[in-house]
């Protein structure tokens, strides 16, 4: 248990090192110099609760419980039969007792009554020496508290076998879009629904001082093509479909662009959302949207447009106010031809606005794991509080010599084992009187 | 109203702080007596704020149990170590650690109630908050740290008394209690724990992501379950113990205090 002891100040000394650092952050290695960051990466300090060095104490803990308890095992199991298994410890509080005018036969006998009523089951063993009566309440607790200890290990085993079944996933869903996969956040990894989930709306709703309210997105959840289940997500009440459980994690917003493309007396609008392409009329021209800017360099709406034609290829800023902006800077297409909307003639692009649209953050994940931790968990807590309310007591009555003494071992319970003592005399001698 | 409620029962603490001082220097029971009597009285006034502004959240239309920001979880550390220290108190009449645990609540109370960086406002709930989980996490946790808090109060004593006598039998009963106390903390320390994690499944997806104050929440779980320990072996116990348990209320600390200068999900407390 000493060991213990120290391995359980050691982990707690060492769990301590990665709220200090940050975990998996992406800006923690660009302040390191070389050396510090080998050191770094050979600890793998950065994501330390995954170390070797912090899984094997977790893992020596484990170890030692489990050799500990196990080892206690069938010791306990046979003081739960017998409470004088292992004799009388050292450490007991014991009484010599004097009864006046009595031979001790009889007294024994006495003190049995008062023991089995306030004790319950009385052993009696009989030796050369004399007679040793014993008893005990709260049989059961050292056992459950034994047990409560390897149910850590059932927890420890839920979190292992998690993190080998299940997955930890996010996506991002636009609203009216839908997809069948999602990105793994540990490791660069693709996981396979097996079905598909669409993003029909979301919803931000905030109180009148600005904070958040609540986040909802409507989800439907499809296979073949068919409409399975629909669920609203919100923060706290997640969703689950085929063993998966879908969380509202965040949400930004997202922009479309109306853009309109004039080629002499043709005139073409255009709904374009970012990283999409599109054909031109022209049928050999194609744009595709880099950028949406709510507003680009303070001067308003703008899109970022890759346009490849025939002869020629480039990229071009198309703003709302181009008329404003141009006005205002009268060279302006020639210092940034890149803001000239007509850089690639015969097209002349303009933007007529943007709508928004909200983009729906989902955390994904299946964690097969735990069901075995959350029983792992309840167990340990029913086991220590059940434990602590069943008070340990034993009690020896010894006669030996012609000599009557009382021992009292007391767990944590109301009551000194002077005044359990002092109790059992008044009870003998009211008898005797 | 809630609030000048609330910072009439900063100043009843420090009355009964006064007191309590008193009986230490001029040794007359009935100073004691006084001191209990004020925190009693501040402890129902106390009662009553609280209460008052979870009435007045309602009126607001937000309609929350008043856990949710800093200021309210200062006065509700605050109102669960009075309530610990009554519970010793009335157990074990000694008056002797409300020197020590009226302080603590005073400072609480003072620091929620003039510090300029904290709004005294009632604030609705944001998303991550909704949850049936808040108000058994919350108090769950906060009747743990008091606990603790108790419990490093008598270690504190107990180091002094050995200090003072040379030997620990003088000392004897007082190890005892500390130990009960720390049981009863680490009960609703570790229900704290779990229930936050089954909040946190529901919230975030995952039942543990060492967040800072979940990994310190763990610290302080694993030095008090070492303490716990410790008592059980003849070397440990005693003087060891009673510094693992001052270990540890350094780490409740930190826990609560220290985790918010970290980076992580844990910063409306």
């Amino acid at each position: 248990m000493k060991l213990a002891i120290w391995l359980l100040l050691i982990l707690a000394l060492s769990s301590i090192v990665g709220t200090l650092i940050p975990q998996e952050g992406p800006g923690v290695h660009l302040h390191l110099s070389p050396g510090l960051l080998k050191v770094f990466n050979a600890l793998q300090l950065s994501d330390f609760y995954h170390s070797f060095l912090f899984l094997s104490l977790a893992g020596l803990l484990g170890l030692n419980l489990l050799v500990c308890t196990t080892r206690r095992l069938p010791s306990l199991v046979r003081s739960v039969r017998n409470a004088s298994s292992g004799g009388i410890p050292a450490n007991a509080h014991r009484t010599e007792i004097n009864v006046a005018g009595e031979d001790t036969g009889s007294t024994m006998l006495k003190l049995e009554g008062i023991i089995r009523y306030r004790y319950g089951k009385v052993s009696r063993e009989e030796s050369s020496g004399g007679v040793t009566l014993s008893a005990q309440r709260g049989r059961h607790k050292r056992l459950i508290l034994s047990l409560a200890h390897l149910s850590i290990l059932v927890i420890i085993f839920g979190m292992i076998a998690g993190r080998f079944t299940g997955f930890d996933a996010y996506v991002e869903l636009a609203e009216g879009t839908s997809t069948d996969r999602a990105y793994l956040n540990s490791n660069p990894g693709v996981v396979d629904l097996g079905f598909t989930v669409r993003c029909d709306a979301f919803k931000a709703d905030f109180y009148d001082n600005g904070m958040p309210k609540e986040f909802l997105s409507e989800l439907s959840f499809l296979e073949d093509g068919r409409t399975v289940q629909q669920g609203s997500l919100m923060v706290n009440h997640p969703v689950s479909f085929r063993g998966i459980r879908f969380y509202q994690s965040n949400y930004r917003v997202g922009y479309d662009a109306r853009l309109n493309v004039v080629q002499g007396s043709d005139n073409e609008s255009i709904t374009a959302s970012a990283g999409k392409e599109y054909m031109l009329d022209d049928q050999v021209t194609r744009i595709r949207i880099l950028r949406i800017e709510d507003d680009f360099m303070k001067m308003g709406p703008a899109v970022q447009l890759d346009v490849s034609g025939p002869d020629s290829h480039g990229q071009v800023w198309v703003f709302k106010y181009i008329q404003e902006i141009s006005s205002a800077i009268p060279d302006l297409f020639t210092r940034a031809p890149q803001f000239n909307p007509g850089r690639f003639a015969p097209f002349v692009f303009s933007l007529d606005g943007l709508t928004h649209h909200y983009i729906t953050g989902l955390s994904v994940n299946r964690d097969p794991g735990g069901v075995i931790v959350a029983a792992g968990s309840l167990a340990f807590f029913l086991g220590i509080f059940t434990a602590l309310l069943i008070p340990r007591k034993r009690i020896w009555a010894e006669c030996r010599d012609g000599k009557i003494s009382i021992t009292v071992q007391p767990g944590i319970s109301p009551g000194t084992p002077d005044e359990e003592i002092l109790h059992i005399l008044k009870e003998v001698n009211g008898e005797l009187r | 109203m809630n609030t000048t409620i609330l910072g009439w029962v900063t100043f009843i603490y420090l009355a009964a702080f006064a007191f309590f001082i008193l009986r230490i220097v001029l040794g007359r029971r009935y100073f004691g007596i006084a001191g209990n009597i004020l925190t009693a009285a501040g402890f129902v006034a106390h009662t009553a704020g609280l209460v008052f502004r979870w009435v007045e959240s309602y009126h607001l239309g937000y309609g929350h149990a008043p856990l949710s920001n800093f200021y309210e979880s200062l006065v509700f550390f605050s109102w669960t170590i009075v309530l610990f220290y009554l519970f010793v108190e009335s157990r074990k009449a000694a008056s002797t650690i409300g020197v020590f645990c009226l302080p603590i609540s005073f400072i609480f109370m003072a620091y929620a109630s003039f510090s300029p960086g904290i709004s005294s406002q009632i604030q609705p709930l944001i998303p991550a908050l909704k949850s049936n989980w808040l108000i058994s996490h919350v108090i769950t946790c906060f009747l743990g740290y008091a606990a603790f808090v108790i419990a490093s109060v008598y270690s504190a004593f107990y180091l002094y008394r050995l200090r003072a006598s040379g030997h620990a039998a003088s000392a004897n009963g007082i190890e005892e209690r500390i130990y009960q106390i720390l049981v009863i903390g680490f009960i609703f320390f570790t229900i704290g724990i779990m229930t936050g994690s089954v909040w946190a499944n529901s919230a975030w997806g995952r039942y543990w992501g060492w967040d800072p104050k979940e990994t310190w929440a763990l610290i302080t779980w694993l030095i008090y379950a070492s303490a716990l320990h410790a008592r059980l072996i003849h070397s440990w116990s005693g003087k060891r113990f009673a510094i693992l348990v001052l270990i540890g209320l350094a780490s409740v600390l930190f826990t609560y205090f220290g985790v918010n200068y970290l980076p992580g999900l844990h910063s409306y407390l």
